[in-house]
C-alpha cells in the first residue's frame, strides 16, 4: 500500500464516494461552520443542544456498530481481538462524534445561549 | 491562544481553534515536481491497470509528450474483484469499468492491439498495420490465459458441468458462481488447484477454495462434500512463513491435498479431470471443478525480441527486465510494468501501484539525463480471504519477507479489518491508482 499520504488518501475517499464526495464535503465545512457558530453562541459546548446531540450520538454510534457488519458482508463472529473489537469500537465512536457534532452545530447554531449547569 | 476561562471556552479561544484548522485544510501538500518539458513519443502497450496507471503518471510527469496508449478494449475490468464475484459476493457489474473514464483527453488513445514489437526500429506495429514510432516504450500488455493447453476446456463451459473460472471475465466468474451454488446445494468432490506456469494473483486459487469451503458450510453441505487441492508442486504458496500458514488452515478446515499434481484434461461429459504428476498421468472425478488456465506473456510479446532469452522465464516469454527498475536489460528505452515482466514476483493489482511509479521514475530520468532513483523490491499484495468476512492480508517482497503496510494488522491472522480493507478499500485505492492519484 505504497504512498499513503493525505492526497492519496482523500483520494481514495474520492473514489470511494463517486459524486457524493463533494458534497459531503461541502456538507463537512457547513456542519464544521454551524459548531463554530454554536460554540460561540452556547459558550461552550452547554444546554439542551448539547444533550439532545449526546443522546444522537449514543444511537448512532449504536447502530453502526450493529450495521457494519451486515454493511460488510459479514457478521460477529468474523470479529477476532482486541484489533476487530478495536475497529468496531472506532466506528462507532466516529458515529457518536459526528452525530453529536452535527446535531450540536444545528440546534446550537439556531437557538439562543443554553444556562448552565 | 487564549487561555480558556474556568468552565467556559472563550468566544476568542473558538474562532482561532477554526481558523487554525481552515489554514490546515487548504495549506499546500507536499509538493511535486514541475512537469518535464520534452517532445518525446512515448508508446503504451495495454490500457490495462498498469497502462492506464502508468499513462496517467507519465501526463502528470512530463509536458509537452506524446503520449499513446495502444489498447483495443474499451472496458476495463478491476480483476481483483473477480473472487468475490465467483463466490456470489458482488454482482458482475461490480468489475466493469470503462477504460475512457480514467484516460485523460490529451492521451492519445489507438484503439487497437500491437501486432509486432521491432525494438531495434524503435516500431510497434498494430493489428491494423499501423506504424507507432516510439523514443520510449512501455510494455503493459499484461498475459494471456491460454485455456486451450489444458485439453477439452473452453471457456463455454463455464458455469456448466460443475465448472468454474472467474479469470477469464466478469460473466466468467458470474458463471462461476452459479455452478458453485448448485455445487453447494448437493455437495460432493471439489477439485481446485492452478497452473504450473506464472499467474497473476496466486492467491487466487486459494482464496477461492477457502470461498467454496465456506460457500458449503454455510449450505449445510460441507459435511457430504470433499475439498481437494491439487497443488503444482510442493508448496501451497512460494512465501515460506505464508505456506506454513496455509498448511495449517488447510487442515483445520479438512482440505485434501494432492501435491505435483498439473491440470492438463478435463473432460466435461464424464466429470473426470486429468493431472500430470511425477507418476504419470491421474484422474480425478469432480462434482466441481474450479480451473485455472496456465498464463504466459500475449504472442505479440513472445514473438518479439524482448522476451528473457535463457533462463526461468524464458518459456512462457515474459519481458527481460531488471528487476529493480523495470527498466529491459538490452533495450535501454524499453520499460515493462505489470503481469507481462519476467521478475520473480508482481503479478497483482497491488504490484502495479508499486512498478509504475518506478518505471516512470527511471524514463523520465532518462529524458532529464539524472538518472531514476526508485527501485521497486518486488511488493505484492495478497488478501487472502478464509472466508466471507475474513482474511490476512499478505504482502511480501522478492526476498519473501513479509512487509505488512499497516503495522498493527499481523499478517497472518485472519481478520474482520483485512476483510473490510479487501471489500471496502482496494477498489477505490485500484481507480484512484489508475488516474495516478494513488
Amino acid at each position: 500500500m505504497k504512498d499513503f499520504t493525505i492526497l492519496s488518501m482523500l483520494a481514495i475517499l474520492q473514489e470511494m464516494l463517486g459524486g457524493l464526495f463533494w458534497p459531503a464535503a461541502a456538507a463537512a465545512v457547513a456542519v464544521a461552520l454551524l459548531l463554530v457558530a454554536a460554540l460561540v453562541r452556547q459558550h461552550g459546548f452547554h444546554g439542551r443542544a448539547a444533550r439532545i446531540g449526546l443522546a444522537a450520538g449514543a444511537v448512532a454510534a449504536a447502530a453502526a456498530m450493529l450495521a457494519a457488519p451486515a454493511l460488510t458482508q459479514s457478521e460477529f463472529a468474523n470479529l477476532h481481538g482486541l484489533l476487530d473489537w478495536g475497529l468496531l469500537a472506532a466506528i462507532g465512536l466516529a458515529a457518536f462524534l459526528g452525530c453529536t457534532a452535527t446535531v450540536f452545530a444545528l440546534l446550537g447554531a439556531a437557538t439562543g445561549p443554553g444556562r448552565r449547569a | 491562544m487564549p487561555v480558556a476561562e474556568r468552565g467556559r471556552i472563550s468566544r476568542r479561544a473558538i474562532l482561532a481553534a477554526a481558523g487554525g484548522l481552515a489554514a490546515l485544510a487548504v495549506a499546500p501538500g507536499a509538493g511535486r515536481g514541475a512537469p518535464v518539458r520534452t517532445k518525446a513519443r512515448i508508446v503504451i502497450a495495454g490500457g490495462g491497470a498498469a497502462g492506464l496507471t502508468v499513462a496517467s503518471r507519465l501526463r502528470r510527469a512530463l509536458d509537452g509528450a506524446d503520449i499513446v496508449l495502444l489498447e483495443p478494449r474499451t472496458d476495463h475490468f478491476y480483476q481483483p474483484g473477480f473472487t468475490l464475484i465467483g463466490a456470489g459476493l458482488k454482482p458482475a457489474g461490480y468489475a466493469q469499468l470503462k477504460t475512457a473514464d480514467f484516460l485523460a483527453p490529451d492521451i492519445r488513445w489507438v484503439a487497437d492491439t500491437a501486432s509486432t514489437f521491432d525494438p531495434d526500429a524503435n516500431m510497434v506495429v498494430t493489428g491494423s498495420g499501423s506504424r507507432l514510432p516510439y523514443d520510449f516504450l512501455v510494455v503493459a500488455t499484461g498475459l494471456r490465459l491460454d485455456y486451450a493447453a489444458i485439453a477439452g476446456m473452453d471457456t463455454g463451459l463455464i458455469g456448466r458441468e460443475g465448472i468454474a473460472s472467474v479469470y477469464a471475465g466478469p460473466d466468467a466468474a458470474a458463471r462461476s458462481w452459479d455452478a458453485l451454488a448448485r455445487f453447494a446445494e448437493t455437495g460432493g468432490v471439489g477439485l481446485f488447484g492452478r497452473p504450473a506456469t506464472e499467474m497473476k494473483c496466486a492467491g487466487a486459487p486459494l482464496k477461492q477454495t477457502f470461498l467454496a469451503d465456506d460457500t458449503l458450510r454455510r449450505a449445510g453441505t460441507r459435511g457430504r462434500s470433499e475439498i481437494v487441492y491439487n497443488a503444482h508442486n510442493r508448496t501451497l504458496f512460494s512465501v515460506p512463513l505464508v505456506d506454513a500458514r496455509l498448511r495449517e488452515l488447510f487442515a483445520r478446515q479438512a482440505f485434501s491435498v494432492n501435491w505435483d499434481h498439473v491440470l492438463i484434461a478435463i473432460d466435461p461429459g464424464r466429470h473426470v479431470a486429468t493431472y500430470a504428476t511425477p507418476s504419470g498421468p491421474v484422474e480425478r472425478a469432480w462434482d466441481f471443478i474450479n480451473v485455472i488456465p496456465p498464463m504466459r506473456a500475449p504472442d505479440a510479446v513472445r514473438n518479439s525480441p524482448l522476451p528473457w532469452q535463457a533462463g526461468p522465464f524464458a518459456a512462457d516469454g515474459w519481458i527481460e527486465v531488471d528487476k529493480a527498475t523495470l527498466r529491459h536489460l538490452r533495450y535501454p528505452n524499453v520499460f515493462g510494468v505489470g503481469d507481462v515482466n519476467g521478475v520473480p514476483k508482481g503479478k497483482t493489482a497491488a504490484s502495479v501501484k508499486w512498478q509504475a511509479p518506478v518505471a516512470v521514475d527511471h524514463l523520465v530520468g532518462t529524458i532529464t539525463g539524472k538518472g531514476g532513483t526508485q527501485r521497486y523490491n518486488g511488493y505484492t499484495s495478497c488478501p487472502l480471504i478464509t472466508r466471507a468476512g475474513e482474511a490476512m492480508l499478505v504482502e511480501f517482497d522478492y526476498d519473501n519477507n513479509l512487509t505488512p503496510s499497516f503495522p498493527f494488522v499481523p499478517p497472518l491472522e485472519e481478520h474482520w479489518l483485512s476483510w473490510i480493507i479487501k471489500e471496502k478499500g482496494l477498489k477505490a485505492n485500484y481507480t484512484a491508482m489508475l488516474r495516478g492519484r494513488a
